[in-house]
This record gives C-alpha cells, sequence and structure tokens, in this order.
C-alpha cells in the first residue's frame, strides 16, 4: 500500500535514530542537575547553580529539538 | 568504591560526579579517552563508567585497556538508543551493566547499587576462601581435617546455587553454622536468614509460624502475622529438625516448594515466595521414612545437596585447633587473661569422646577458662570436668554411661548407615 505523505518525505539523509540520540545528551544533563538540585535543596544547600545548569541543557535539548523539527518540515 | 566516569559531555560528567558522590563513591571524571589513559594508574578505579563514543576513541577500548591491568574492574557503559547494539557488545566484552541515555538518576542508583552489593559479596566470599586456605576456617566453622575439607568443599558448590540443602549430623555438630555459611556465601546474602526449629513450636502453632496467618483466621489472631516463609523471601531458610514436623504440615511445605507460592493460614490468595530452603535433621532421614516421620516425597525435594557433618570424634585433629580458637574467642569477651593451654590439657580434650560435639567443646572450654587461676588451662581443670577422659583403668562417661556408646567406631557406623 502506497503512503503519498512518506513518499514525500522531507530529507532521506534525515537519521531520527540519530537525532534521538543527539538530544538525549542534554536531556540526561538536565536530568541528573535536576536531581543534584533537589538532593542539594533537601540537605539546606543552594541549588541556584544546578538549577541553572539544568535551564542550560534544557535550553540546548529545545535548540537541538528546533533544528531536528525544522529537518523533518522540510519541504 | 572509586568510579572513574569517562564522557566527553560536561554537564553529564559533573552530574555523573555529585550523584556517585551522594551514593557513596568516591568518583573522578574526565572527558576523552586520552584523559583516562593517564589517571588510570594514579586513580586506580574498581569501577569505570564510560561513554560509548569518545572524541578521541571508543569508550569500550578504555574499559577493556583498564581492564587488562586489573582484570577484577567492573564497567558500565553509558550509551543511547542508536547504539543499543554496541551496548551488547560491550556487555559480551565483560562491562557489568549499562545505562541508557537520557540518564535517569533512578536508574543509575540501582545499576550501581547492584555492582556495589555484587562487589561486596565477591570481597566477603574471597576473605573466606583466603582464610579457608590459610587457617581452615570457612566462615564460623573450623577444621582441617579431611572430614572437614570436604564439608567445606560442598558448601563452596552449593551455595552459589539454590539448591535445596539437607543437613544432616548428630546434636550440636554445627548444623545451624553450616546453614548460615551457605546463606552468606551465596548470591541472597544481603536478604535475611530465618532459621525456624520444628521441634521448638507447638504442632498446632508452626503451620501459622512458618506460613503467616490472616486476621480472624483463628481465636487470638487479632491481627495480620507474616510467617517465616515470607520473612525469608529472597534470602534463606533453615527448618531445622525437619523431621518434628507433622504430616499434614509436610504436605503443605512439599506444595509450597513444588509450587512456589504460600496460603496465609486463614487466607485466600496464593503469594509468590522466593526462599532457598536449607534443612537439618539429627536424625537418619532414611530410618525417618521408614518410621513414617518423614514423607519420601518431601525427603527427595529437600535432599537435593546432601550434607552431612561428622561428629567430633570422627574428627580428632580438629579438637586442638578448636579448642584454641574459643579460648581466644572467649578470653576475648572476658579478657581474665588466660593465654594458653597446658599440652597435657589438649591432649586430654583429644582423648574425650565428645557425644555433644563441638557444641559440647565450646562449653566445656568456656567452664575451663572460667575455673583456671592463671595464664594456662591445666589438666587438673579438665580433670575435673570431664572426668571420664579415657584411661587405661576407668572409663565412664559423666552421665554414668560407658563411653564406648560414642566411640568413633561406633559414630562410624552410624554414619555408614545413612
Amino acid at each position: 500500500m502506497s503512503n503519498p505523505v512518506k513518499s514525500e518525505s522531507p530529507d532521506p539523509a534525515f537519521d531520527l535514530r540519530r537525532f534521538f540520540h543527539d538530544l538525549a545528551t542534554p536531556l540526561s544533563g538536565a536530568s541528573l542537575h535536576l536531581e543534584r538540585a533537589s538532593r542539594l535543596a533537601a540537605r539546606g544547600e543552594d541549588p541556584e547553580e544546578a538549577l541553572a545548569t539544568a535551564r542550560r541543557e534544557l535550553h540546548r535539548a529545545f535548540e537541538l529539538f528546533e533544528q531536528g523539527r525544522a529537518e523533518l518540515l522540510k519541504p | 568504591m572509586r568510579v572513574l566516569v569517562v564522557e566527553d559531555d560536561v554537564a553529564i560528567r559533573r552530574g555523573l560526579e555529585s550523584a556517585l558522590r551522594d551514593l557513596g563513591a568516591t568518583p573522578k571524571a574526565v572527558g576523552t579517552a586520552g584523559e583516562a589513559a593517564r589517571v588510570l594508574e594514579e586513580f586506580d578505579p574498581q569501577v569505570l563508567i564510560v561513554d560509548l563514543n569518545l572524541p578521541d576513541g571508543d569508550g569500550l577500548e578504555v574499559f577493556r585497556a583498564a581492564r587488562e591491568v586489573k582484570p577484577d574492574r567492573d564497567g558500565i557503559v553509558l550509551t543511547g538508543q542508536a547504539s543499543l547494539d554496541s551496548a551488547v557488545e560491550a556487555l559480551r566484552a565483560g562491562v557489568s551493566d549499562y545505562l541508557l541515555k537520557p540518564l535517569r538518576p533512578a536508574q543509575l542508583e540501582v545499576v550501581f547499587q547492584r555492582l556495589s552489593a555484587r562487589r561486596s559479596l565477591e570481597s566477603e566470599v574471597d576473605t573466606l576462601r583466603a582464610e579457608l586456605q590459610e587457617t581452615g576456617k570457612l566462615g564460623e566453622l573450623i577444621g582441617k581435617s579431611p572430614a572437614m575439607v570436604k564439608v567445606f568443599e560442598a558448601i563452596r558448590r552449593v551455595a552459589v546455587s539454590n539448591a535445596p540443602v539437607l543437613v544432616t549430623g548428630q546434636s550440636g555438630t554445627g548444623k545451624e553454622v553450616v546453614a548460615r555459611t551457605i546463606h552468606r556465601l551465596s548470591r541472597r546474602a544481603s536478604a535475611p536468614f530465618v532459621a525456624f526449629n520444628c521441634a521448638a513450636i507447638s504442632p498446632t502453632l508452626i503451620e501459622s509460624e512458618l506460613f503467616g496467618h490472616e486476621r480472624g483466621s483463628f481465636t487470638g489472631a487479632d491481627k495480620r502475622r507474616i510467617g517465616y516463609f515470607e520473612e525469608a523471601n529472597g534470602g534463606s531458610l533453615l527448618l531445622d529438625e525437619i523431621t518434628e514436623m507433622g504430616p499434614e504440615l509436610q504436605v503443605k511445605l512439599l506444595r509450597v516448594l513444588e509450587a512456589k507460592t504460600l496460603r496465609r493460614v486463614g487466607g485466600v490468595q496464593d503469594l509468590r515466595v522466593d526462599v532457598r530452603l536449607i534443612s537439618a535433621t539429627n536424625r537418619d532421614p532414611l530410618d525417618a521414612i521408614k518410621e513414617n516421620k518423614l514423607r519420601e516425597d518431601l525427603y527427595y525435594r529437600l535432599n537435593v545437596f546432601p550434607i552431612a557433618l561428622p561428629p567430633l570424634a570422627e574428627r580428632r585433629e580438629d579438637i586442638a585447633v578448636l579448642a584454641e580458637h574459643f579460648r581466644k574467642q572467649i578470653e576475648d569477651q572476658e579478657r581474665s587473661g588466660v593465654q594458653a593451654w597446658d599440652p597435657a590439657a589438649l591432649r586430654n580434650l583429644e582423648a574425650y569422646p565428645w557425644p555433644g560435639n563441638v557444641r559440647e567443646l565450646r562449653n566445656v572450654v568456656h567452664r575451663a577458662h572460667v575455673m583456671t587461676e592463671g595464664d594456662t588451662i591445666l589438666p587438673g581443670v579438665l580433670e575435673e570436668l570431664l572426668p571420664d577422659v579415657p584411661r587405661p583403668a576407668a572409663a565412664t562417661s559423666s552421665r554414668g554411661t560407658p563411653t564406648t556408646r560414642t566411640s568413633p567406631s561406633s559414630t562410624a557406623k552410624r554414619t555408614r548407615k545413612r
């Protein structure tokens, strides 16, 4: 059965698995630093720096996501 | 535990370092294979957590190189979905586990704790093995006689399996100590060891003690109670004096062993249990079957791996070693300055028939220790404690029965019957 949407799919070179792999790196960083912030806060220490790192990593993930999205939507 | 993290992403590196520190490890984190090679010797990690794709090489190669120097090093690989095949290859190369990206701290904790538990168990097993070779000790068991060396070997073999064990031996030979040692050397060592004496509880209560009961299941059951089987879940359960268990309960026990599930008294639900069963008896189990004290089908279930403990009279060469071990143990507790044995006193111990086996020897050593006034236990003290030490003229036991009752030849006969 033919699938017109698939046949028109944008860039055959776009590697979804690679994209997930790249995205997993900043998501790992965000997750580890959020957890670290929570441990610091529980011990009464300042979680600010850990939260800032988590935010940076989430921003990086979002930028990567936007790049991937642009690739996927390419005509 | 020293853990070397090799990961090129700085946020992951620092996050892992902090999480590992909070898990009790001593971590060091580097970003490249080259840096890893440089710090390896000085930091001497016990565990490596490596990203498979490093900017200057392959993380798996870093692990292989580290393991070549020290084969007991463990490895955990970090991998994304795209390189799951490589993770499988890494497991084949000897890494213990892998962490899938995006990393979740809970996943790291589980993997790390599992590895720590395994390493601490392996280290305990190594210690026990070294102890055995050097001093004739395996845990709390002591002996260099050929009979005990065979027992130690059997324990080491069976400890790594899940096979049910039946320990036989006269009272006081150390059946419970054998069961504890098997548990301590097994993969279940960090889970509970529960010992239950079937003869010590009234037959009407045994079922509820073993399998637990639901609230209101009988008069007096005012709340739910977890039985010994559930208490030992994940670990080992010793059923001592198994032949004293009533026939109806033996049927229930057989069912539990076959189905690996149990039902609490008054319960309606079958509960899955994972328990390694070790049973023990001071009777000859085959005699117990003939006398209808032990079901034959249950015997075959319990007796997958038999261990027969020799009476002390059949391993006289261990008596002096045991006596000295107990003297040291008691002196450590009581600090009364009793430092040694007179050689003649040890000869007296070696000549005695020991109907109560190792337990009796320990009690005698304790009493001799208490009665000794100087720093050496003299034969005179023992003559009071062991009036029937065989001497050319008179040879009657402290209980007034002839010592031939438990002479080596008669006990040997009993052992052969098994």
